[in-house]
């Protein structure tokens, strides 16, 4: 390369690439630059970095990575400063034994002092606490573009990255100024800020005004201290409308730091831009506003369509994805992972969390949340989810802890009243669990989904006449609640009204507006002569909604699900190959359908070859179920029931009883309950099948109807049950109520004729 | 071939001259908007409507002085205008609906980007208020923003950023910044 023409131009790029030269200077150069070859590589060479510098995520990546790094080391000198140093011991022989003894002492002392007074980073945090107001939009007092609520959700957005300010949430904002409303009946414009802010335990309060003049954005803020209601600050960024709302967020958030923490914080403090832990994308954030907005009001609908339309705008947003794996499909959480550097470091808690649940991974799923509500204490999804997490892993106790800290923050939180109720009944605490549905019930008394939450507490509790009439509330608000019409219809079965369950699953077909819908809301047409005990007539509704689900082209779970009751059906029927064959053609789909899942069904599968004489086969299945046991949670259970089934068959049935009440006692399945009564029978345990089957008769669950016969049949078998303990009325009872119930039974079953003997010969005796 | 030899051969009718001044004239220009223009869409806007305007008048218009000179106060002015109708547009309504959102060109080059990355390592091992106001500087943070967090009067701040950049320039030639 040749050498510049002119060595005082080149001594001048350095000045003209960082903006230091006059204008006069700068056309000088750069008509130099037009001419030498050599400045002018030199300046583009750099200039493609400067290009990296500002717009390489790697580059801001690492640029943050070092300031991180600085942080830890600047934190630890800053620790290293308040220790105290000991003098140095200048005559060590002079010193007795016993100084140095009182010095150890001190120096233990000394050391929990100093550990008892660094403030943690948590600490600093909570000390430094803020809630940030809705901005007002100057120039559309509606704020139609939702600019204002932009600019305060963004800034919340990038102050929530410091460590030194906690913020609380704009959402919790939302969820006070309500609650305040509501509980002193006051309209919400009248809660003031300052009110609202002391509320939220925060010691400044931030609010600020958006306007948009013909070409000028202006953004101000004022600081108020909460306790004393000074003004600590104020400040106004403008920026022409070539700048992005995100740029001047940044700037604000800027400020805000620099008036609030002392410079040795504010200096520990890592940038990153907004619209990095954001979008790039105004439209999409406005999008995602939105779909949060929906998410809030559990319009689940609506909010997966605006998330779906944040991707439209920016594909790359990492939090659009993560609502939709939560409101579609988890598929979309791989979307959230991909993009997880670009979303903020409390929504990569939220995403991990997810993910780790996806793949069933509770520890960290659970880990992450925990590390979440330890930075962000206010979030109160955080908890809601680890309720929900602890929930489903049956830790119920744990479970009420969150859901509780999830009320406790946002006393209007429906969801979380909504679990909770659930929770409690879990954990047997009835008037609990009526008390927590009722409060949702009085927050939203004009939603569906309170009383068809309490219809299920009824059920559950066997009160199944208010179950009927809380469902009934729930469809008379929205005719469409699937939850409701479909456990009404149940209810009804339950109680030997068929026409009304015919009526309430006839609706629940009717009002499914996808094929999907329509596919599940059939096979409940199926349960009614199953449980009337008419198998013939199952089979042939069960073809016949397997044909309707194929014109509608559904293959996935709800057709499989068919092909499992015909299995159940032909087992009936003692048609055992058969049964083995839909089997054989249900669990290859199945496995299909759910690839990470190769242990379900094998239980009855399992159940069925041994009826089918294939017991060889059987204990290939049982090998391979021992196999998974490790590797799934419901391998264990699977491997315990279908071990039970075959001590059974051998006549082993105290071997059967200890294997299903394992089973039961993992998975509160009817058919696990049902084949455990079974096998007390078999052992002469009457008492323990007494408590079982009458436990089961209590159990209104939608998989006791798929089992109809077995769900009739275990009145038969717990007439015998009395019986054998000499409790002949009861027996008697139950006898009646068996032959009532199948009075119209295919004569198929052995229990028909055993009853009647049954029967007569103890009303015979009376 | 320099520059004024390009143009003769041009405007002689030499279509692969024309086309090597063009794309001599681009690289150059678009550096010159960039320092200026923080929109990349606005300074590729910019760039491409001078080249236009030269192309359709270089062959007929007389240069009274050189080729360089005109074709430069062609895009001098052209910068100053659209800096100066930035401030006249105050006199405009914006639509308030739409942003012009950042713009982030074509995929970085990635033995660039490693190589910065590199030098921006060994930078902060050497001296990390280097690395820092580098990163600060081309994250368009003001020189009073920098030397707030920085804790640097305006004359230290202007020192440290002259040398940061140098040993970055010398990192990125070089390989090392020793």
């Amino acid at each position: 390369m040749s050498e510049c023409i002119d060595k005082h131009f080149e001594e001048k790029l350095h000045h003209y690439e960082l903006g230091l030269l006059s204008e006069e200077e700068r056309c000088e150069l750069e008509l130099h630059l037009l001419e030498c070859e050599h400045c002018y590589n030199r300046l583009a060479r750099f200039a493609r970095a400067v290009d990296l510098m500002k717009h390489s995520r790697k580059v801001r990546d690492l640029a943050r990575e070092m300031s991180e790094g600085e942080t830890v080391d600047a934190v630890e000198v800053a620790t290293d400063i308040r220790k105290p140093k000991f003098r140095k011991i200048i005559w060590p022989t002079l010193v007795p034994i016993s100084i140095a003894a009182v010095l150890v002492f001190l120096f233990l002392i000394l050391k929990d002092w100093q550990l008892e007074f660094r403030p943690s980073q948590e600490a600093l945090a909570q000390k430094n606490r803020m809630a940030i107001m809705h901005f007002e939009n100057l120039s559309d007092t509606a704020d139609s573009l939702k600019l204002g609520e932009m600019v305060s959700n963004l800034l919340t957005a990038a102050l929530s990255e410091s460590r030194f300010i906690q913020v609380v949430s704009s959402q919790r904002i939302n969820d006070l100024k309500a609650y305040m409303s509501r509980k002193e009946e006051r309209s919400i414009d009248s809660i003031g800020t300052l009110e609202l802010a002391e509320e939220a335990n925060a010691r400044w309060v931030l609010s600020g005004t958006y306007m948009q003049d013909k070409t000028d954005i202006i953004l101000t803020m004022q600081l108020v201290d909460v306790a004393s209601g000074d003004v600590i600050a104020t400040e106004r960024i403008t920026g022409d409308t070539s700048m992005t709302v995100f740029s001047l967020v940044d700037q604000l958030t800027a400020r805000v730091k620099n008036n609030l923490l002392p410079p040795e914080e504010a200096r520990l403090e890592t940038d990153r831009l907004v619209a990095d832990v954001t979008t790039h994308s105004a439209r999409a954030y406005r999008y995602y506003l939105e779909g949060v907005e929906y998410n809030n009001k559990v319009y689940r609908e609506e909010a997966a369509r605006s998330f779906e339309k944040v991707i439209e705008y920016d594909s790359t947003f990492a939090m659009a994805y993560y609502h939709l794996a939560l409101l579609r499909d988890r598929s979309y959480i791989d979307g959230a992972m991909k993009y997880i550097d670009r979303a903020g470091t409390r929504d990569r808690y939220y995403i991990r969390s997810l993910e780790a649940s996806a793949e069933r991974n509770w520890t960290a799923a659970i880990e992450e949340l925990k590390a979440l509500i330890k930075r962000y204490p206010d979030e109160k999804d955080a908890y809601y989810r680890l309720g929900l997490f602890y929930y489903s892993l049956d830790s119920t106790e744990q479970a009420i802890e969150y859901l509780n800290r999830a009320v406790n923050i946002d006393p209007l939180n429906k969801l979380a009243y909504n679990h909770l109720a659930y929770s409690y009944n879990q954990l047997g605490d009835y008037n609990q669990a009526i008390w927590a549905i009722n409060q949702y019930i009085a927050i939203a008394p004009g939603e569906a989904n309170p009383y068809d939450t309490r219809g299920d507490i009824y059920r559950l509790n066997g009160r199944i006449d208010e179950a009927i009439a809380s469902y009934g509330q729930a469809i008379a608000i929205n005719p469409k609640f699937v939850h409701s019409l479909s456990y009404l219809g149940v209810s009804y079965l339950f109680k030997d009204e068929t026409d009304s369950a015919f009526v309430a699953f006839r609706k629940l077909l009717t009002v499914a507006d996808n094929a999907i819908d329509r596919a599940n809301a059939r096979i409940y047409q199926a349960y009614i002569p199953l449980v009337e005990g008419r198998l013939n007539k199952a089979m042939e509704v069960t073809d016949d909604i397997i044909t309707a689900d194929r014109i509608d082209q559904v293959s996935t779970g709800p057709l499989l699900s068919k092909y499992l009751l015909k299995a159940f059906i032909y087992y009936e029927m003692k048609n055992y190959s058969q049964a083995e064959a839909e089997m054989e053609k249900f669990i290859p789909l199945y496995r299909q359908l759910h690839p990470d899942d190769n242990v379900n069904h094998n239980d009855f599968y399992a159940q069925i070859l041994i009826q089918n004489g294939r017991k060889s086969r059987a204990e290939e299945v049982l090998q391979q179920l021992a196999g998974d046991t490790g590797r799934y949670i419901c391998g264990m259970y699977n491997y315990r029931y279908a071990e039970g089934v075959l001590n059974l068959s051998e006549g082993n049935a105290a071997a059967a009883v200890r294997n299903f009440k394992q089973a039961a006692e993992s998975a509160n399945k009817f058919s696990y309950f049902y084949m455990l009564g079974q096998a007390y029978l078999a052992a002469a345990q009457y008492d323990s099948a007494i408590t079982i089957f009458e436990k089961l008769l209590e159990y209104y669950e939608p998989g006791r109807a798929f089992m109809g016969t077995w769900s009739v049949k275990a009145h038969y078998y717990l007439g015998t049950a009395y019986e054998a303990v000499g409790r002949y009325d009861d027996a008697v009872g139950e006898y009646r109520t068996f032959l009532h119930l199948w009075r119209n039974a295919d004569p198929v079953f052995e229990e028909l004729p055993a009853a009647r003997e049954r029967l007569k010969k103890l009303e015979n005796k009376s | 071939m320099n520059i004024n030899e390009l143009y003769l051969s041009a405007q002689s009718g030499d279509r692969a001259a024309e086309e090597k001044l063009f794309e001599y004239l681009y690289l150059r220009f678009i550096l010159f908007a960039k320092q200026r223009v923080w929109n990349e869409e606005d300074a590729e806007d910019l760039v491409q409507g001078t080249l236009l305007f030269i192309k359709e008048e270089y062959v007929n218009v007389q240069i009274q002085k050189s080729f360089v000179a005109w074709a430069y106060s062609i895009i001098h002015n052209r910068l100053l205008n659209y800096i100066s109708k930035k401030k006249r547009r105050r006199d405009v309504i914006v639509p308030t609906s739409e942003y012009t959102e950042d713009t982030f060109g074509s995929e970085p080059d990635p033995v660039l980007e490693n190589n910065l990355l590199n030098c921006l390592r060994k930078i902060f091992a050497v001296n990390q208020r280097y690395a820092r106001i580098l990163n600060f500087h081309y994250q368009g943070f003001t020189t009073e923003e920098v030397c707030r967090k920085l804790n640097l009067t305006r004359n230290h701040s202007y020192v440290l950023l002259h040398k940061a950049r140098t040993l970055l320039e010398r990192c990125l030639e070089k390989g090392d910044i020793n």
